[in-house]
This record gives C-alpha cells, structure tokens and sequence, in this order.
C-alpha cells in the first residue's frame, strides 16, 4: 500500500514539473510575441509618421508653387498696355507704388492686412540684375517672424521701366517660411 | 532527455534569429523615417526657370539704343553684323551679357546648366554655349528653348536652356 503511494507521490511530482517546464515555455512563447508586436506596432506609426511627415512637405511645397503663381501674375503690378495684361513682366513705376503702400501701411494697416492674407508668413522682392553687372533689390512684402524653416522660389521675370521703355532682367525672389 | 534538451536550444536560436531580423527591420524603418524626397517645388522651380530665363534674357535691353538680346543674336546670325555698342561688336556682346544674367543667376545658385545660343549660317559664331556639369546622359534634364526668326533670310536662331537635376 505504502510503495503504491510512494510511486503515485513520484507519478505526481514528475507530471507537475513537466507542467512547470511546458508553462515556461508558453510565457516564454508570449513574450516573445509581444516583443514583435510591440516592434511591429512601432514600425507602424514610423511608417504612418513617414506618410504624413511626407504628406505635409508636399503640401508647403504647394503652397509656395501656389504663391509664386500668384505673385508672378499679380495684377498690381503687372506689365499693361491697352488695358491687355503683358505676362511674366513686372512694372517697376507699380511695384515701387506698391512697396511702398505696403511698408507704409506695416504691421496693423488695412492694406498690410490685406496682402498678409494673400501672400501669408513670406518675404517676396524683385532683383534687378542690369548688363554693367550691378544689381538693385526691391523688397515688395515682409513679414517679421522666427521661421522654423524657409523655403525660396526663384523665378526670372521681366522688368519694365515705363518711363524709357526700357527692359531689365528681374528676378522674383519668394521665401515662405513655416 | 538530451534529444530533447538540443531541440530546445534550436528553438530558442531562431526565436533569437527572429527577434535580431526584425529589429534590424524596425531600425531601418526608423533611419529612413526621416527623409523625405518630395520634388514637385523642384521639378516646377526648375521648369518655369528655364522658360522665364529664356524669355526674359531674350527680351532684355542691353543698354546700348533699343537694343535687346534677340536684337543682338539676329545681328550676330545676318550675313554682316551691323550693330556696335561701345567698340563692342554683337557677338561678343551677346558672350558678355550671357556671362553677366548666368553669374547672377543660376551659377550663384548652384544649378547646373547648359545654355547654347545656335546661330546657324553665322560667318562670326554658329554657336555659343555656356555649361556647367549638364553634359552627361544620367541627369534627368528640363528644356526650354525658343526660335529667333532670321527674316528676310531663310534661317532661325535658337536659344536653348537645359537645366540639369
């Protein structure tokens, strides 16, 4: 009776540490599961981070694309002759006209605010690059900000004195900051 | 018992294996996360440069009467070059002012180029080319180019402007 119960006792104890053993390994097993998942789930908001990171260059990029567009064609100070609008020619006579109404309506005029709505945290000028080798700035638009970044957009351009008729090569310079 | 034993130390190296290749995955995941190589403000930038270029070098006055760059180029490409601007002929007029808007403009910013004035039936100069690091084929090129008209002779001028990514 009493070996019976002995052997029974070893049966018992033999089964519990296979048991103890196989429970290790499922821990072992889940741990190592969650490990990857966690490093799976990580990969996946970098690779989300990366997508919208991504999507907002793109769309600042398009936003200076857009605003070079809309000053290299600002009626203001467009080149004109009979009322017939001369594109990728800026003239100089509205552009200093211009500058001017803005710098002096800077920072809380009406006019000031209304061109901060159009072209927005930038600062936009005219170079004029003449054949003696000389160059002159025309600053048009400012804006007085610490900028995170800057992105420029350089775009040659015409510019008509009106007054002889005479043609310069310009350079419209666009610095979007963010 | 021993068999056993070995069979759960293999187990145990390619959980190993595993967990090193996906976190060499992760780590590169998280490397390249950074860079972003979106180019629609470039490719636009460098599109509308060459055509605003070529457009307003063309129309430029050279400060000598009414003349413009075209004006020269058409000088220069005739049979006989009539236009002089301080002692200065056309042709070599033309090589100065497309060293000035150059310098100023792209070489200070770094583009590379190649600007090529074609003058075919020229007795002075047939061709007058500017260039900076454009001439090899694996650059992703944008052009623009534009006709000048010889009239009365029957040939055109053409002003070219590769700007080379």
């Amino acid at each position: 009776m009493s070996f019976d119960l002995l052997n029974k006792l070893k049966m018992i104890k033999k089964t519990s540490r296979k048991a103890q053993i196989q429970m290790a390994e499922t821990i072992a097993i889940i741990i190592v599961v969650m490990i990857i998942l966690i490093l799976g789930m990580i990969m996946y908001s970098k690779i989300k981070e990366q997508d919208l990171n991504k999507k907002k260059n793109q769309f600042n990029e398009l936003d200076i694309v857009k605003l070079s567009q809309i000053v290299y064609n600002l009626p203001e100070i467009q080149c004109s002759f009979a009322e017939v609008a001369d594109y990728g020619c800026i003239d100089k006579l509205k552009l200093k006209a211009l500058a001017e109404i803005i710098t002096n309506s800077y920072p809380s005029g009406k006019e000031y605010f209304y061109y901060k709505e159009i072209f927005g945290n930038s600062n936009i000028s005219i170079q004029i690059i003449y054949p003696d080798n000389t160059v002159s700035e025309i600053e048009l638009y400012h804006t007085d900000i610490k900028p995170k970044s800057v992105s420029i957009m350089r775009m040659p351009i015409i510019v008509l004195e009106p007054a002889t008729d005479k043609t310069d090569f310009g350079v419209l310079i666009i610095k979007k900051f963010d | 018992m021993k068999k056993k034993n070995k069979a759960q130390m293999e187990i145990m190296g390619l959980v190993v294996i595993v967990v090193l290749v996906t976190l060499g995955f992760f780590f590169y995941i998280i490397f390249t996360a950074g860079k972003n190589n979106s180019s629609i403000k470039k490719d636009f930038e460098d599109d509308q440069l060459a055509s605003n270029f070529v457009i307003s070098f063309l129309k430029t006055d050279v400060g000598c009467k009414d003349y413009t760059i075209e004006t020269l180029i058409q000088d220069c490409a005739g049979p006989s070059q009539n236009i002089e601007c301080g002692g200065i002929t056309s042709c070599d007029l033309i090589e100065t002012l497309s060293q000035v808007y150059i310098n100023n403009t792209l070489k200070k910013w770094g583009k590379d180029y190649n600007l090529t004035i074609e003058m075919p039936g020229s007795p002075v100069k047939e061709s007058v080319s500017y260039e900076r690091d454009c001439s090899a084929s694996k650059y992703n090129v944008v052009s623009a180019w534009q006709p000048i008209s010889l009239y009365p002779y029957k040939r055109t001028a053409r002003v070219k402007l590769d700007i080379c990514q």
